[in-house]
């Protein structure tokens, strides 16, 4: 099991996954916007998405938990 | 019926005029089409057209529109401390306070500052001059329209434009430099997260800095004071009428007036020298020279400490806010898509903006 | 003809200014940092 957690805070303006869907490493799970640029969050390792903790339009902080994959 | 055809514009004009026609066009169509710089081009494109209208005396000393513009708000510095101002109230430098040592990458990406400044000097200019084209590489357009109106206003619109193009040409010019002269290796070097940073440092933060560059470097202190006096309305919490009003409303004001201003130094006669293309290459200079010190003293850094830093962040040093972290950002994560440089980036990067203001400061105090 | 006394002496001030200044500000950072933990800590 692991948390994907924010790297900076920002604004969720997509999330790419649902709960269930199986990813696999470095798929795209969210993308934030800091400083007016899009970054995708990948995912750190193979598994399935537990659970979503932040929605599209969310602002988020830095650390916060966004996606738990196991 | 002679005297009245001689009293139209069309029988002055110039071929001089027409090519600065053909600028202004491209500048407005680059702006429209391309998004390129459009808060500045749109302006600076249309100063250049009307300045360029034969016996519109725009530019006429004492009476003209664009002079009055150009005189009360660049000669008597009211408008790039007013844009400083602005920035201030936008920038945040939590990232730099949580990792103060990147300040010192800020440092280092002034090197093309004095690379351009000797090589202005080479190619023959003057003293005043080659501080006006050397300042380009700090990449910093405020700046360096205030030192070139101070040092060698005849060649504001060739400054001016060689910075702003420049800086929005950062993420052409940067990648290849760094690429070239960083490791794979390197490039996939991940920083710690930076330390949340207390209201109350950030708040002590522009007080400190004001008081140390103006102690320092006295001239540079009008670019300074306002910069940290936006910063100070931003973090302190308590007047945010204030700060939304010098980062938006003011800040925009004072754009259109600087975009037009610059717009019409760019008359035929005093725009289309040779000198002009050498500016160019010699800003060219400067940044490219900028982004590799940067890249190499991060480098250099790394033989000290245990905790590396990943050089791409170090050409962030050059001050194109937020454009040179952006670059830093797209390096790191194609090679590891999971490293986040952005707010590393942002550390250098807006210590850059302090480090090109103590280098103009300089200039002014001495290169007179 | 150019003074290249002046112009090197711009180039030494200079970079030396850029680098003595940010290197204080550095230090300054620390410093209050520090000043600032330790007052929360006595308030605690």
């Amino acid at each position: 099991m692991s948390d994907v957690t924010a790297p900076m805070a920002g604004k969720v303006i997509d999330v790419k996954v649902n709960v269930g869907d199986t990813v696999n490493e470095d798929d795209d799970l969210i993308i934030l916007e800091a400083m007016k640029m899009e970054m995708p969050i990948v995912a750190p390792t193979s598994g399935t998405v537990k659970e979503i903790k932040c929605k599209k339009g969310d602002s988020v902080g830095a650390d916060d938990v966004l996606v738990v994959i196991e | 019926m002679l005297e009245m055809v001689l009293t139209t514009g069309v029988v002055h004009l110039t071929i001089g005029n027409l090519i600065m026609w053909l600028i202004a066009f491209l500048f407005i169509y680059l702006a429209i089409t391309k998004n390129y710089e459009p808060l500045l081009l749109v302006p600076i494109g249309f100063g250049i057209l009307v300045v360029n209208l034969p016996l519109t005396f725009l530019m006429q000393e004492g009476e003209g529109l664009l002079w009055k513009f150009y005189h009360y708000g660049l000669e008597w510095e009211v408008i790039p401390p007013l844009i400083f101002l602005g920035l201030g109230a936008l920038t945040d430098f939590g990232p730099m306070i949580a990792n103060p040592k990147t300040l010192i990458l800020g440092a280092g990406a002034q090197f093309g500052v004095y690379v351009a400044f000797f090589g202005a000097l080479i190619l023959g200019f003057k003293i005043p001059e080659a501080c006006s084209i050397g300042i380009i590489g700090g990449a910093d357009g405020p700046t360096t329209i205030y030192t070139t109106v101070h040092l060698a206003p005849h060649l504001l619109g060739a400054t001016a434009i060689a910075a702003y193009s420049y800086m929005s040409l950062v993420p052409i010019i940067q990648p290849p430099i760094m690429r070239l002269l960083t490791t794979e290796k390197e490039r996939k070097i991940r920083m710690r997260q930076l330390r949340p940073v207390s209201k109350k440092e950030k708040i002590l933060f522009p007080l400190v800095t004001v008081m140390v560059i103006c102690l320092i470097v006295p001239a540079s202190a009008p670019l300074m004071a306002m910069f940290m006096l936006g910063n100070l309305f931003k973090e302190c919490g308590v007047v945010k009428r204030l700060s939304d009003t010098a980062a938006n409303e003011l800040m925009n004001i004072v754009t259109i007036l600087l975009g037009i201003s610059v717009g019409a130094t760019m008359s035929a006669e005093h725009f289309l020298k040779p000198q002009v293309i050498f500016i160019f290459i010699m800003g060219l200079v400067a940044f490219a020279f900028s982004t590799a010190a940067g890249i190499l003293l991060a480098k250099f850094m790394n033989l000290f400490f245990k905790e590396k830093i990943n050089p791409l962040i170090g050409s962030a040093g050059v001050s194109a806010v937020p454009m040179a972290a952006r670059v830093s950002q797209i390096m790191g994560a194609k090679y590891d898509p999971k490293n986040f440089l952005l707010m590393h980036a942002m550390g250098p990067n807006v210590a850059g903006v302090i480090g090109t203001v103590v280098a103009a400061g300089v200039f002014l105090a001495l290169g007179r | 003809m150019i003074d290249w006394n002046l112009a090197v002496k711009i180039f030494s001030f200079g970079l030396g200014a850029v680098f003595s200044s940010l290197a204080i500000l550095i230090a300054a950072i620390y410093v209050f940092g520090k000043i600032l933990k330790s007052i929360e800590k006595k308030a605690d």
